[in-house]
């Protein structure tokens, strides 16, 4: 269900639901509703909508910058940080659409800037209902300073097949199907995902993959390589603006969460060790052994796409890639984009 | 009159709980009675609170045995008031106060009282929580012949006994037996924990080697730094711990183990 707060009753949304004939309720305020994955609440507070991606100072982190419109996701993934980091299950969408818009000129006006949306919510599932592509979409078109990033665990793209894809950037994160299975409730196959990539890219967008996070099970090797495998067999090398690679890590609190909620989960199902950002990782071994035949593989089969690692320590990129990408400033060169 | 019921409401059980100078309250509800405190009044002498609702009624009990702590033992035997009433627990403070919430909780509370004798009793005193009965509750009966077992054997502390249902919750789908077997528990945790298994092993040999200093990481192996201790008594500790400062071959061992495991 959809619901309207007081607040955002003369917005964006309610004029875009009433002319899309999309049913809502008025609220007076959010403790009205069920909190619920099943229920949009669309609000109008202060907020700051752009800012940089929360990195950490003792790993290697980009320059990454994102946009807060929505807060929370109406996919279960055992691994989201979102049901420890926010507050409410529903999902929240702020209807502050010249704040918003303002914040991501201000941020064209400074320089150069990767930006995207997903980070607190997927940036597609429910476009067709919230319609964000009709709002970022020209904006973006416009600018000469931004690469805008769509990340999602969707398939829901018909929209963007209306839109001009200068700029944009279309992100699929990946999973072998028995993960996706078990761990990524209610979000699209990573086959569908790779098949409305191939869309995109017949209709001009580039495309980029997010293995993150890689999660260890039986078969770790075989599982990822025939992922790939799909991967490099439906998608064009040419069409690829980057990939990102890293392996599970959560904050503590989150493992009590994964165990109360999801019954049929594995991924807690290994040693975790605490580390320097006092987020648990698999043990830096086993580790490295992962991004290694994710990488490599991927090294074999598509030589020339951009492929870092989040969050990882220097070692592991001198010891797998030969090089440190430096803090986020110099990291951040690194991307074709920023050095086009 | 009918037989006054001195069970239901008798979610504290306290030794000697009587009156000699207050006579004991009871309520009516329909056709039956059911005494509300001093449970070891065994008179005809009593206070009828026959106005009672059934929510004044267990707040009344509540309020009367009000404790500054109250166990799950306890909660759980409120709760099955509560069901027996058709009292929605929401309704009632206590459950919130103790961080009872939801339905999952209460069916957890629910299910406390279904948990071997020993293990409920276990929970109970060493104050382990309801996430861990909510926990319990999900497993297979298997599994929690497992942890019944551990919890005789062992006798664990309570933080012992949360890792170990949490073990249990988290390897779930690699333990198909129903016996506390602790070699069999330690090699599915390595089976799943290979390498870092065996990198901790022979990490563990090589510190054997001193006896003097001791030789650690204290990054959990994020880093390849090494932590040396010296603890000196007399100028024969100095010398034996600088002997063992220049134990180069071990150091470099080390060294090279790490570096084998893609620590260094």
């Amino acid at each position: 269900m959809i619901y309207i707060e007081k607040s955002a009753e003369h917005g964006h949304f309610r004029k875009l639901f009433d002319e899309n004939e999309i049913p809502y309720e008025f609220i007076e305020d959010k403790s009205e509703i069920e909190d619920s994955k099943k229920n949009i609440l669309i609000t109008s507070q202060k907020n700051r909508f752009v800012h940089s991606c929360p990195a950490t100072k003792e790993y290697r982190c980009c320059n990454y910058m994102v946009v807060d419109a929505v807060e929370g996701c109406p996919f279960d993934c055992s691994y989201c940080i979102l049901q420890a980091y926010l507050n409410h299950n529903y999902i929240k969408v702020y209807d502050d659409m010249e704040s918003i818009r303002e914040s991501i000129l201000d941020l064209s006006k400074k320089g150069k800037f990767r930006l995207g949306t997903g980070e607190l919510s997927d940036s597609l599932a429910l476009d067709h209902i919230l319609r964000l592509l009709d709002f970022i979409i020209p904006i973006i078109n416009k600018q000469e300073n931004i690469q805008f990033e769509f990340k999602t665990k969707s398939s829901n793209i018909s929209n963007l097949l209306n839109h001009n894809p200068k700029n944009i950037v279309v992100s699929f994160s990946l999973n072998p199907e028995i993960i996706s299975k078990r761990e990524e409730l209610f979000a699209s196959s990573p086959i569908e995902r790779i098949k409305a990539a191939k869309t995109l890219t017949e209709y001009g967008y580039r495309v980029s993959f997010h293995f993150d996070p890689l999660i260890y099970c039986d078969n770790f090797e075989e599982e990822y390589i025939n992922l790939l495998d799909y991967l490099f067999d439906n998608i064009e090398q040419s069409s690829v603006e980057f990939i990102s690679i890293s392996t599970f890590r959560f904050v503590p609190e989150l493992a009590d969460i994964i165990r109360n909620k999801f019954d049929n989960s594995d991924i807690l199902a290994n040693n975790f060790i605490k580390s320097m950002d006092n987020k648990m990782r698999y043990f830096k071994t086993l580790r490295v052994h992962m991004l290694k035949t994710v990488y490599y593989h991927i090294k074999k089969n598509w030589d020339t796409v951009f492929t870092y690692f989040c969050m990882e320590d220097r070692s592991i990129w001198e010891k797998i890639m030969n090089y440190d990408p430096g803090d986020r400033e110099n990291f951040e060169k690194y991307f074709k984009w920023y050095r086009s | 009159m009918s037989q006054i019921d001195r069970k239901t409401f008798r979610w504290y059980k306290r030794k000697d709980d009587f009156s000699e100078i207050y006579e004991p309250v009871v309520w009516r509800y329909g056709e039956k009675m059911y005494q509300l405190n001093y449970f070891d009044n065994i008179s005809n002498q009593f206070i009828l609170k026959d106005s009672y609702g059934k929510i004044d009624a267990l707040n009344f009990s509540l309020e009367f045995y009000r404790a500054e702590e109250v166990t799950l033992s306890q909660l759980a035997s409120i709760y099955k008031i509560c069901k027996t009433f058709a009292i929605n627990p929401s309704d009632i403070k206590i459950f919130e106060e103790n961080g009872i919430k939801g339905d999952d909780a209460y069916e957890s509370l629910e299910y406390y009282d279904k948990l071997n004798e020993l293990t409920a009793e276990y929970i109970n005193i060493k104050k382990l929580g309801i996430k861990y009965i909510s926990i319990l509750k999900k497993l297979k009966e298997n599994h929690l012949k497992i942890i019944d077992q551990f919890i005789d054997k062992k006798k664990p502390s309570a933080s012992d006994l949360r890792n170990f249902i949490n073990f249990i919750k988290d390897y779930k789908n690699y333990i198909n037996n129903d016996t506390f077997d602790e070699n069999l528990i330690n090699s599915i945790r390595k089976k799943r924990n290979l390498l870092q298994s065996d990198f901790q092993e022979k990490f563990k040999e090589l510190q054997k080697n001193f006896h003097s200093i001791t030789v650690d990481n204290i990054n959990n192996f994020e880093k390849c730094s090494l932590k040396v201790i010296s603890e000196i008594s007399n100028m024969e500790d100095y010398f034996a711990s600088l002997r063992e400062f220049q134990k180069k071959e071990i150091f470099e061992e080390i060294f090279n183990l790490m570096k084998r495991y893609d620590i260094y």
